[in-house]
């Protein structure tokens, strides 16, 4: 009987109910998940077409050839590299490009499963005023502190603030130091550059952020940018410029 | 017998540890001495170019005879030989001040700063002056992580035991970019 058990007849009838609930409302959290996703990624590419009409900027839908054209991570790494919604133009009269880069990345857990995670990242670079080696300017933060990891050790700076905030690492140190100046020191604290990396790389000066954004910022990267390339002391310039 | 080759297997160890640091504090040692010697060349660089520029702003303020021997002596004073790193420190301290002097008498004379010759001197100078403070930066951190490897223990005793001591900091004024003044007509 079932008092015999402490438990109704009720009991064992809202069992199926409560699994199917579950079930409904994790189906709709899954479908809600990727209307919204379809969304966004419209709202984006929206954004994007409208920064491009209204900016005269150049626009391509993907460039492969963007894919290996840089080095040390977050390119390099990972499989199925991509270089999508590639935008090109001129700011304050100099030119500059941004696009989306992803690339994925297999985990297995214990029990032999494997799941993909893809990585997304808004590049945007700008000429450099002469080839540099490679000076990578990383925020000292956790998502960050993983692409930070060039050979040799992290420069330490005469400004306690700076190195708190920022690692440096360079083929080159002494080029490192000569960039890392007072002025350029005050505009890399500025909080325009939080979470965003700043790369030297031959003849590229190149910024890099967490997730492929819908270019709303473009202006103050490119501006960022340019006013870093502004602060690069001209007899480094003239050292590193091959002779004519 | 095991106990022997277990020693002999510390020992080992502990030599090739103190090979290690020997070496790393040896490399230090070397990249402190050569970074000095690339702000040594910068430095002459600078002495050298002070009696052309003194030469030119006389030509134009003969009598500010007080600033143009400040100058010149502690141009003079700085590029003697023989000075510790503290020492050149504080003499180019010294002549930084007498130049800024200079800076200040040639900006009331409009002819001297729309003197090519002069603008060029300057620019020259500004880009020395840049170039001393890149290498300052530079040779400082190799002195701070030289400094640091020697007193941090157990390297402090591969140090001790072998006398590598502390190198100086170059402790200079930085200068602001001096901008080549702007010719207007």
């Amino acid at each position: 009987m079932a008092g015999d058990f402490g438990a109704s007849p009720g009991f064992f009838t809202a069992i199926p109910l409560v699994f199917g609930v579950f079930f409904v409302l994790v189906l709709a959290f899954m479908i809600g998940s990727v209307v919204y996703a379809i969304r966004a990624s419209r709202r984006r590419r929206e954004s994007i077409a409208a920064i491009v009409t209204t900016g005269g900027l150049s626009y391509v839908g993907e460039d492969r050839t963007l894919v290996d054209a840089f080095v040390g991570a977050p390119f390099g790494t990972g499989s199925h590299r991509r270089a999508r919604d590639v935008v090109a133009g001129k700011h304050a009269g100099a030119p500059f490009q941004t696009f989306a880069y992803s690339y994925e990345t297999e985990t297995r857990d214990a029990n032999g499963n494997t799941s993909t995670t893809t990585h997304r990242f808004q590049v945007t670079w700008i000429p450099a005023p002469a080839p540099f080696p490679h000076v990578r300017i990383t925020p000292d933060s956790g998502w960050l502190r993983a692409f930070g990891s060039l050979a040799g050790h992290d420069l330490n700076t005469e400004s306690a603030e700076f190195n708190a905030r920022w690692r440096v690492r360079a083929q080159d140190e002494r080029t490192a130091h000569a960039i890392l100046t007072g002025p350029m020191i005050e505009r890399l604290m500025r909080a325009d550059v939080r979470d965003r990396a700043i790369i030297f790389q031959g003849a590229r000066l190149m910024s890099f952020a967490p997730q492929a954004t819908d270019l709303t910022e473009l202006n103050a990267v490119v501006g960022m940018l340019q006013d870093v390339a502004a602060l690069i002391p001209p007899f480094l310039i003239s050292d590193l410029n091959p002779e004519p | 017998m095991l106990e022997f080759i277990i020693v002999l297997a510390v020992v080992a160890v502990l030599a090739a540890w103190a090979v290690g640091q020997y070496n790393a504090l040896v490399r230090l040692r070397n990249l402190v001495q050569e970074s000095w010697k690339q702000i040594d060349v910068e430095l002459q660089r600078r002495h050298d170019l002070i009696p052309n520029l003194v030469e030119t702003v006389k030509g134009y303020a003969k009598h500010e005879k007080g600033t143009f021997e400040a100058v010149t002596e502690a141009r003079n004073m700085a590029s003697a030989p023989g000075s510790t790193v503290a020492q050149q420190a504080a003499q180019e301290n010294v002549l930084t001040q007498a130049l800024g002097r200079l800076f200040a008498v040639a900006e009331a004379y409009p002819d001297l700063k729309a003197n090519v010759g002069f603008q060029q001197l300057q620019q020259e100078l500004t880009n020395t002056e840049d170039r001393i403070a890149a290498g300052r930066r530079f040779y400082n951190a190799n002195v701070r992580e030289f400094n640091t490897k020697i007193e941090m223990f157990p390297t402090n005793v591969i140090a001790g035991m072998f006398h590598f001591v502390k190198a100086e900091y170059f402790e200079i004024e930085d200068q602001a970019v001096r901008q080549t003044p702007e010719v207007k007509f």
